[in-house]
């Protein structure tokens, strides 16, 4: 399914050699092969620059009797070389330069095995250095040495259960041993050997296998991972000895051999045949069979690069076959090609970053197209998910979907385009891939369509001439391959540039990629590019979604689109200008900092997700900000879009909330699809949350003024919905507010008028001068409203409100009809109605603080009965007490009122000093002046002068008052006055006596207090002593509590403290024996104060 | 009755941050309460069994961050909620202001058959502060739940226990209700594979 190695014959021996090749040994260049008869034959091996390019072989040495008998196993040590040889019994070095023996470790007597390894290891200290260790087989013994100082030194000797078969280190230290009945982990310091369970393969049996003859078999993979496998039952163990997952390789035969080229585990087993896996997936991906093979020989583990052995070789007693690894590009083409797209993920997940420039891009390019298998399936929720997953470019996943949901990007669009463009397309493909800005959309609009199958075969064409070179050389100078940077970037141009070394290289050839576009094949880059030029079309039949299966489609479709708009979201947002961008001052917080190569760093986003979200940038250079915002903004306007397009077709009841939140719909999309569907409330919504308030209003008055309510939305009639909405706007919007408002207002003034005293913080945020000018200017009934709302509800005290409120009032009031009608009634209003207003503003006049009463007055008809009582309120306010009271006395002769309008300014005077006095000039002497003395044409008031008199005789001063009255009244009339008076006065007097007894009895009853107070006496005896210091008190100055405690003076801070008394700050002076007592307050919740 | 099988009501509370949504869960669950603020990172639940009208259920109560509004939990995270309970402090306007885009946000990542009659409950949270402190007048928080179908609300503390326990019920009884009319209609779920007749590949002309 897959070729990974192409196995390269590199020699064979004649028919007339005689010889028979027993061992072999790779390293570098070198090629050591040990004969049947002793001779060790040295080869050079050259490294070619692709699979299929010759192999030069050289043989540069024969050593003849090199061993006595046929090499056994064969391992060098590259960093002191030398050349570790079993033959004879006997492990020996050589030197690596001269093939002389060096040392016959003595010891080895026997020896059947052995096992090299190079790691860093730690010492006690924990300094690391490059630790080399043999160990070697001899029956059950394990003898161990370490390589010192160009010896090797014997460490120590382990015995073992049995004898190990095969023996392969593990961790540092670590060596694990296949014996004949298990595998064990053995700890060559401390000597501990744990047994490594392993169950058998196959059905759920959990005891421990039955060995059979065959050797067990182990390699190591990667850096922390060992291989176990014995028969066809296998164990991935860590290495350290834990067993990994319970995945098992599904052998078809048993391998006799077993190693590892990175990253591939490769087997060598019965008739001849070579197998390669993916360890990750066990799958057996390539099967070569080469006639006669019986050794396999696979790097030795590298301590310092995993993946530096990635060729290995086969040999046959008479032929020796070079693998050559397939470049990963092609290899990842390949089995994309064929649809494994889960073996080209773990293929790629396992290369290293540095083997494979592109990984990450690649793997999202493969696991799109597996969505679009899944897709292709019917399986449109896995697909879905798995392209939300991967962020894959909305493009391409809209696209699969019909015009209806997609818009004009739809496959099916484009595959009625014409059949000639797709024909030409190939051709054009790999420029086009490379192009700037091309992006992966584009690429997959151009390849993935779902025709027919030929095209398939057509699109793989131009990936299929295998690249000449598998770009992970350059990076991995190991000694397996040559290293060859030359050749590395393939063309000459190319080497001009990459002087330097490899980044620089990779770079210039990056940047000349580019330019030698037209002339250069894909092939020269370092990685083939991903995206488009392999990307196989979907195995699809042109499909056609339909009802119940696309419906269920697009419900798939809404998840990943809502996935990738919720992802989007976290870096624009739909007021975003990418031409405000730049200045990072305008930022959006967040936004100026991604991808900017110099704060990437530092930012505070994720800069891997907007990366991941963004078509890659496979030309070197990176995106500005302001292209990555505009694509991003691109990309959400296509995610909204057909996200809207999708509720209308699956779940239109979602229309609502899309447009109502942050959207990047296509204004037009929004407009023709609502239009279409008849979903006016939505449009005013969307027309709302996108600020564009005059059209929302345009289109909510076209439905709400008209005399029939619209058929395709009847809830929009009248005008309730453009209150509602202009409820919502604050003054920013006041020229729309009162521009709509008009129409409302005029409908139903009532309703309309919620927009301005509705008590939400939009309506009070409204300037209030201007909304009252504007309304008043509607209707001063409304304007009355507003001010009555903005006095009463709101408690506003400006004077202007105060003043137009009454104004207001007036005008109303005085409106006249336009004809007058018989009845002689010339008022607008009825006369109930003036009434009412009436006495609104008496009530208002008289209540309110604020109005100004000396411009108010000019406006009040001063002969209009109406208006008499407001005159008199406002004249009142004025202080004109005698034109207010001649209103009541003259105009309307009213002397009640009068008398309460006297009683009422009396009461709200301020008392006088004496309340015996009174002031010569009080409301009452002037009511009292108009009653007797009334101005020409009057009639003096007798009795209602009297009247007042005798009530508030008291209250205005009695000579005046005396000489008010006419001579002809008589006295006896004034009986009641006098009366009245004379009590007054005397029931004065007496008040006065009695408040200078109580004043009186109260100074004597504080004396009292005093002397009590005073009283208080305490003895000193010799012997009584002082309670805080226990001195006696003798004859020094003491301070007496009020319990009766006597202490020193100076004691008692100490003793007040004790009883939470505080001190008064009372100087000490005149301070006595036994008048202590003052000093004390009483306790105190407090703490205590003083000093 | 095949519905007598157990039930498990997945209930998310949603708001601005700092409304309570935290302490209105653990009012409920645990009969605690705690005045110092800590946000909420993502989301967390709790669980409660409950008696719906002699049916126990498990409530299955998640507690998401008001502070990343929908940033970090992806649609999967709404999958499959039967309620959504929806909180504001009635002390702070914009919470209150906030309530319809945190509906309509849900809405579009739960993607619920049909949006008109997935059950929201609002509440009104933090009535004991006081009514002088007061912002949201009960009046216009109701208007509010009648403009968007009558939504049931409820006047809570979190601090006070007050209408916790009645809030909880509601929103229970609502969840199960949604649930059952799920259940009734069929989800499709992530392993629904239509045939729609495409060719899969392999099998197809042998000739
Ligand atoms: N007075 C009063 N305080 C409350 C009430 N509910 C919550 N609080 C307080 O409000 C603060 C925020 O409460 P949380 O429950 O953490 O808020 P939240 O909604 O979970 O916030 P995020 O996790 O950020 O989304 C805490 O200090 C709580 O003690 C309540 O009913 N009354
Ligand atoms: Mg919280």
């Amino acid at each position: 399914m897959l070729t990974a190695f192409h196995a390269r014959s590199i020699r064979e021996l004649s028919s007339k050699d005689r010889s028979r090749q027993e061992c072999i040994l790779a390293y570098g260049d070198k090629l050591l092969v040990g004969l049947n008869n002793g001779t060790l034959r040295i080869y050079r091996v050259s490294n070619p620059a692709t699979p299929t390019d010759p192999i030069d072989i050289e043989c540069l040495r024969e050593v003849e009797g090199f061993t006595k008998r046929p090499i056994t196993q064969m391992g060098c040590i590259k960093e002191s070389s030398i050349i570790v040889v079993l033959a004879d019994g006997y492990v020996s070095t050589y030197d690596m330069g001269s093939y002389e023996k060096v040392e016959m470790l003595a010891k080895t007597r026997g020896a059947t095995l052995f096992a090299l390894t190079s790691g860093v290891e730690r010492d006690i200290a924990g300094v690391p250095s490059v630790v080399s260790r043999l160990a070697v087989v001899v029956k059950r013994k394990l003898l161990l040495y370490l390589w010192k100082d160009s010896e090797f030194l014997d460490s120590n000797e382990i015995t073992l259960a049995s004898q190990p078969r095969s023996l392969t280190w593990a961790a540092e230290g670590k060596l694990c041993a296949g014996l004949s009945g298990s595998f064990a982990m053995i700890d060559v310091n401390t000597e501990v050997v744990e047994d490594i369970p392993m169950t058998s393969s196959g059905g759920g049996a959990t005891g421990y296998l039955t060995w059979s003859s065959r050797s067990p078999l182990a390699t190591r993979l990667g850096d922390d991972e060992l291989l176990l496998v014995r028969d066809s039952a296998s164990l991935y163990i860590s290495a350290r000895g834990d067993p990994l997952q319970s995945k098992q390789i599904n052998w078809n035969s048993a391998p006799d051999q077993l190693g590892y080229s990175y990253p591939f585990i490769v087997s060598l087993h019965p008739h001849h045949t070579v197998q390669i896996r993916n360890p990750e997936t066990q799958t057996l991906l390539q099967t070569i069979t080469l006639p006669g093979a019986n050794m396999l020989h696979t790097p030795q583990h590298n301590h310092a690069l995993s993946h530096a052995g990635k060729q290995f070789y086969l040999a046959s007693p008479t032929q020796i076959w070079r693998m050559i690894l397939v470049d990963y590009g092609t290899q990842v083409n390949e089995l994309t090609v064929k649809g494994e797209y889960d073996e080209a993920i773990s293929l790629l997940e396992q290369l290293e970053q540095a083997l494979f420039e592109e990984k990450e891009e690649r793997i999202k390019e493969i696991q799109m197209l597996k969505a679009e298998k899944l897709f292709s399936q019917g399986k449109f929720r896995d697909s879905m998910d798995l392209f939300a997953k991967v962020a894959a470019p909305p493009a391409r996943v809209i696209r699969l979907y019909p015009p209806a949901v997609a818009g004009n990007i739809s496959n099916e669009l484009i595959a009625k385009a014409g059949v000639e463009e797709i024909e030409e397309e190939p051709s054009q493909e790999d420029p086009k891939a490379h192009e700037e800005n091309g992006s992966a959309d584009i690429d997959a609009t151009e390849n993935g369509d779902d025709d027919d199958k030929s095209q398939a075969a057509e699109i793989k064409a131009p990936s299929t001439p295998p690249p000449k070179e598998n770009g992970n050389r350059a990076h991995t100078p190991d000694s397996t391959s040559t290293p060859s940077k030359s050749s590395y970037f393939g063309i000459p141009a190319r080497l001009k540039l990459g002087a330097g070394d490899d980044a620089s290289s990779i770079k210039s050839g990056k940047s000349g990629r580019g330019e030698s576009e037209p002339v250069a094949p894909p092939s020269a880059a370092p990685t083939p590019p991903p995206g488009g030029s392999i990307a196989p079309p979907p195995p699809t039949v042109p499909l056609k979604l339909e009802g119940k299966a696309l419906k269920f489609a697009v419900q798939g479709l809404v998840s990943y689109l809502v996935e990738m708009r919720r992802k989007l979201l976290k870096f624009v947002k739909p007021d975003m200008d990418p031409d405000a961008l730049g200045e990072p001052v305008m930022g959006q917080e967040k936004v100026p900092t991604f991808g900017d190569p110099s704060t990437r760093g530092a930012s505070s986003v994720d800069f891997s997700e907007v990366a991941a979200l963004l078509p890659p940038s496979r030309h070197g250079a990176d995106l500005t900000i302001r292209e990555q915002l505009e694509s991003l903004l691109e990309m959400a306007k296509l995610i909204d879009t057909t996200l809207l397009r999708s509720y209308m077709f699956t779940n239109s009841s979602l229309v609502g909330p899309l447009v109502r939140v942050e959207n990047f719909c296509d204004p037009e999309v929004v407009h023709e699809k609502l239009v279409e569907t008849g979903k006016f409330k939505e449009l005013v919504d969307y027309l709302a949350n996108k600020k564009l308030h005059d059209k929302a209003l345009i289109l909510l008055k076209n439905f709400g003024d008209r005399d029939e309510p619209d058929e395709r939305e009847p809830d929009l009639h009248g005008p309730q919905a453009t209150v509602t909405y202009l409820e919502k706007l604050y003054d920013d919007q006041l020229p729309l507010i009162f521009e709509y408002s008009s129409w409302v207002l005029q409908k139903d003034p009532k309703l309309g008028m919620h927009v301005f005293i509705e008590d939400t913080p939009q309506a009070e945020s409204l300037p209030r001068d201007k909304v009252l000018d504007f309304l008043r200017t509607t209707d001063v009934e409304l304007g009355v409203q507003y001010a009555e709302h903005l006095i009463k509800e709101l408690h506003d005290d400006s004077p202007d409100y105060h003043n137009w409120l009454i104004e207001g009032y007036l005008m109303l009031m005085k409106e006249e009809k336009e004809d007058i009608v018989d009845d002689g009634w010339k008022w607008k209003l009825s006369s109930a109605e003036r009434e009412q207003y009436a006495e609104k503003v008496l009530k208002f006049a008289e209540d309110s603080q604020q109005y100004w009463p000396e411009k108010i007055i000019r406006w009040i008809p001063k002969d209009d009965p109406t208006f008499y009582e407001i005159r008199a309120a406002i004249l009142s306010r004025l202080g004109e007490h005698r034109d207010a009271l001649e209103i009541f006395v003259f105009k309307m002769q009213d002397f009640g009122k009068a008398e309460a309008y006297c009683n009422r300014v009396h009461a709200l005077s301020p008392p006088a000093s004496d309340p015996a006095e009174t002031t010569t000039e009080t409301v009452y002497s002037i009511l009292l002046t108009l009653f007797l003395t009334p101005p020409p044409g009057y009639e003096p008031q007798i009795q209602p002068a009297l009247d007042l008199l005798s009530r508030h005789g008291a209250r205005v001063d009695p000579l005046e008052t005396l000489k008010l009255i006419p001579e002809s009244i008589k006295v006896s009339d004034l009986e009641h006055y006098f009366e009245n008076r004379i009590r007054h006065s005397n029931s004065r007097v007496n008040m006065n006596r009695v408040m200078a007894q109580l004043y009186k009895s109260e100074a004597f009853r504080w004396e009292e207090l005093n002397f009590e107070a005073k009283k208080k006496a305490v003895i000193i005896g010799e012997e009584r002593v002082c309670p805080v210091c226990h001195k006696r008190l003798g004859k020094s100055v003491i301070s007496v509590f009020p319990d009766g405690q006597v202490v020193h003076y100076g004691c008692a801070n100490r003793m007040a403290g004790a009883k939470g008394m505080e001190v008064k700050e009372e100087p000490v002076l005149g301070l006595r024996r036994g008048f202590g007592t003052d000093r004390w307050g009483s306790p105190s919740s407090s703490p205590p104060g003083w000093r | 009755m095949s519905s007598r099988k157990k039930v498990l009501l997945k209930v998310i509370i949603l708001g601005d941050s700092g409304v309570g949504k935290t302490s209105l869960m653990n009012q409920y669950v645990n009969k605690k309460f705690s005045a110092s603020y800590k946000a909420t990172i993502g989301a967390d639940f709790l669980t409660k069994e409950v008696l719906v009208d002699d049916r126990l259920v498990t409530m299955q109560i998640w507690d998401t961050a008001g502070q990343e509004r929908f940033q970090s939990l992806g649609v999967a995270f709404y999958r499959g909620a039967d309620c959504c309970v929806l909180v504001y402090d009635v002390n702070n306007q914009k919470s209150f202001e906030t309530l319809d885009s945190w509906r309509d946000e849900f809405l579009i990542q739960a993607s619920p058959r049909d949006a008109d009659s997935f059950p929201f409950v609002v509440i009104g949270n933090k009535i004991d502060v006081g009514d002088n402190k007061r912002l949201v007048p009960q009046k216009r928080a109701m208007a509010f739940c009648q403009s968007k179908g009558n939504l049931p609300y409820f006047e809570t503390s979190a601090k006070e226990a007050i209408n916790v326990e009645q809030a909880f019920e509601v929103i229970a009884r609502h969840a199960l209700a949604q649930e059952e009319a799920e259940e009734y209609t069929g989800d499709f779920g992530s392993s629904t594979i239509v045939d729609i007749g495409a060719d899969s590949g392999d099998d197809g002309c042998a000739c």
